[in-house]
């Protein structure tokens, strides 16, 4: 082998190495630096995979810190996922975060979810497993849709008619194409605001007088609050009305009684027309008047003359006394 | 040293391709300028190129269409065809395949044509005459190279785009104008000009392995045919290693 030989062996593996140190290094610098840097794994287990596979992300808090390193299936319900972590970010992690999978935008890759549980969860350790829960399901929330969809559908369809109703209304129309309309409208909220502003002060009245009721609390309240008075209102009531019909009757009764009374004294029959209308039994009345007073004058005379008679002087005598002292 | 002997070779190799490169920057700033014969090497490697690039970027443009719409109509994005073909052409497909066409094209054409003049010592000839034969063959075709590739990229990414453009028309209907909006629109600066840049380093390892392989060969009629090989062989793979240096340089500086 020669001296340029093997320079050129020399030189050959100096440019070699520095392209690949160089394509290394650009390789480094461009990626993460810590793609050699997982071996930290940690594991969940999922009924449903949907489609994840080896080498897809695993996020958390939505930042890339690992990739799925192996999928098994373990049972005919169970999926387990083993992931590799970045030792840098497995600080993060505890105990009770929760896994999930998710998609990467909406027609991505597959990714590994993982979220923070609540605080204070132990530190992962390595090969923990982590809870999972059910990802949205794609289909799920399609059927959910199809069914918010068909609603929908019903729903403008309804519009529709209201609308084509509306449409074709004729009175409508004229309501709206109506220019003196909005006057009227305008007119009545006027009166009917100032029918409420004297609403409002009758109502403060009201409410002045039932405050002065209120603070009164005399007679007035007592009868409103007596709940006795009712009663003995509603018997008063009853009695009033039997009065009533008493005296109804009694005036019917007097009535008969004034017209008999009536007819008598027009026909000139019985007593009373004697002494109303006949004239001669007037001047006999006068007469019998005239003599009764005459005879009691001499009936006086007569008992005079019996005192003075000394038979009966001791009665009389005694009949003073007695009024004496009494 | 202590590596086997074909490892030595391949290292030796290398070393060699390294001094080879070396040797022409050390010549390719100074007098004398072979302008004419760059001229001619530049017509000879563009122009002779140039339908052989057309057929490959049309093809290209089709085939790509034909294959990616199945996928695109799967999401129903059938109307990104156009500016997904557009992109992949200029930034990675047309650059890589064209340089590999050129790869087999020119870099067979200069190791064959160097190499049999090596062994026909007329390149010694040529020294005894007077002409320095580096600078006469190597740094012309080199620079020819390096100005030819990235001109038939460009070209063949026109074709490919044609071709995509009746390939998408094969199926649906959209007019020139409307597809080429699409394309236009999806483009930025930054699809465009790394994959222009890196067209010249294709063009340029293409032009120096070429030159290596014809000027180096050795052991008569035999070493032409196998310089030719081995040409094409390593322009082919470091055009790949560029690729490679190309997109992290890229994604390094945020070109994406």
């Amino acid at each position: 082998m020669d001296k340029q030989t093997t320079r050129n062996i020399q030189l050959g593996l100096f440019v070699l190495l520095g392209l690949g140190g160089i394509i290394t290094l650009l390789y480094f610098i461009g990626s993460n630096q810590n793609l050699f840097g997982k071996n930290f794994t940690m594991e969940a287990y999922f009924r449903d995979v949907s489609g994840l596979r080896v080498g897809n992300n695993v996020r958390f808090s939505g930042i890339v810190i690992g990739t799925v390193k192996t999928i098994e299936i373990v049972s005919d319900t169970s999926v387990q996922v083993v992931m590799k972590i970045d030792d840098n970010l497995v600080r993060f992690l505890k105990q009770n975060d929760e896994a999930s999978i998710g998609t990467d935008g909406l027609m991505g890759n597959k990714v590994v979810d993982i979220e923070p549980g609540p605080a204070g969860g132990k530190m992962i350790q390595m090969g923990d497993r982590i809870n999972s829960k059910e990802a949205l399901d794609m289909d799920a929330m399609m059927r959910t849709l199809d069914i918010t969809n068909r609603n929908v559908a019903e729903m403008s369809e309804d519009l529709k008619h209201t609308v084509q109703r509306f449409n074709s209304s004729v009175a409508l129309w004229e309501i709206l194409g109506d220019a003196d309309l909005p006057k009227y409208v305008n007119n009545s909220f006027k009166s009917l605001q100032s029918a409420t502003a004297r609403a409002n002060t009758l109502v403060a009245d009201v409410s002045a007088m039932i405050e002065d009721v209120a603070n009164a609390k005399g007679g007035m309240i007592a009868l409103l609050k007596d709940s006795t008075l009712t009663h003995d209102l509603g018997e008063a009531a009853r009695h009033i009305r039997n009065v009533s019909v008493q005296a109804e009757k009694l005036t019917t009764s007097l009535d008969a009684t004034v017209r008999s009374l009536d007819t008598d004294i027009k026909s000139g029959g019985g007593p009373l027309h004697a002494v109303l209308r006949d004239t001669t039994m007037t001047s006999s009345i006068d007469r019998s008047l005239q003599n009764i007073e005459s005879g009691t004058d001499r009936f006086n005379q007569s008992m005079e003359a019996l005192k003075a008679h000394w038979l009966l002087k001791g009665y009389f005598k005694r009949q003073a006394k007695k009024a004496e002292k009494e | 040293m202590k590596f086997p002997p074909a490892t030595q070779r391949t290292l030796a190799e290398i070393g060699a391709i390294s001094r080879f490169t070396g040797r022409f920057f050390s010549r390719v700033g100074k007098p004398r300028f072979e302008v004419q014969e760059f001229f001619r090497q530049c017509y000879m490697i563009g122009n002779r190129s140039l339908g052989l690039v057309a057929i490959t970027g049309f093809i290209l443009g089709l085939v790509m269409t034909i294959q990616s719409r199945p996928t695109m109509a799967q999401f129903g994005a059938e109307d990104w065809i156009p500016a997904m073909v557009g992109i992949s052409i200029i930034r990675e497909i047309g650059p890589v395949v064209i340089a590999l066409i050129c790869a087999g094209k020119i870099g067979s054409g200069i190791g064959a044509e160097l190499g049999s003049m090596k062994v026909t010592e007329q390149i010694d000839a040529m020294e005894v005459s007077g002409t320095n034969p580096f600078k006469y063959l190597v740094v012309t075709r080199v620079w020819a190279t390096t100005l030819m590739v990235p001109v038939l990229v460009i070209f063949a990414d026109f074709v490919s785009l044609y071709g995509s453009y009746l390939a998408v028309n094969m199926r649906g209907v959209t007019s020139l104008a409307l597809f080429t909006q699409q394309v236009v629109d999806s483009l930025v600066f930054s699809d465009v000009l790394p994959a222009f840049i890196k067209t010249f380093f294709f063009g340029f390892a293409i032009g120096i392995i070429g030159c290596y392989k014809g000027y180096t060969s050795d052991k008569g009629t035999e070493g032409v045919g196998l310089a030719a090989n081995s040409a094409v062989v390593v322009s082919s793979l470091m055009v790949f290693i560029l690729d490679l240096l190309a997109v992290q340089l890229t994604d390094l500086l945020g070109l994406t």
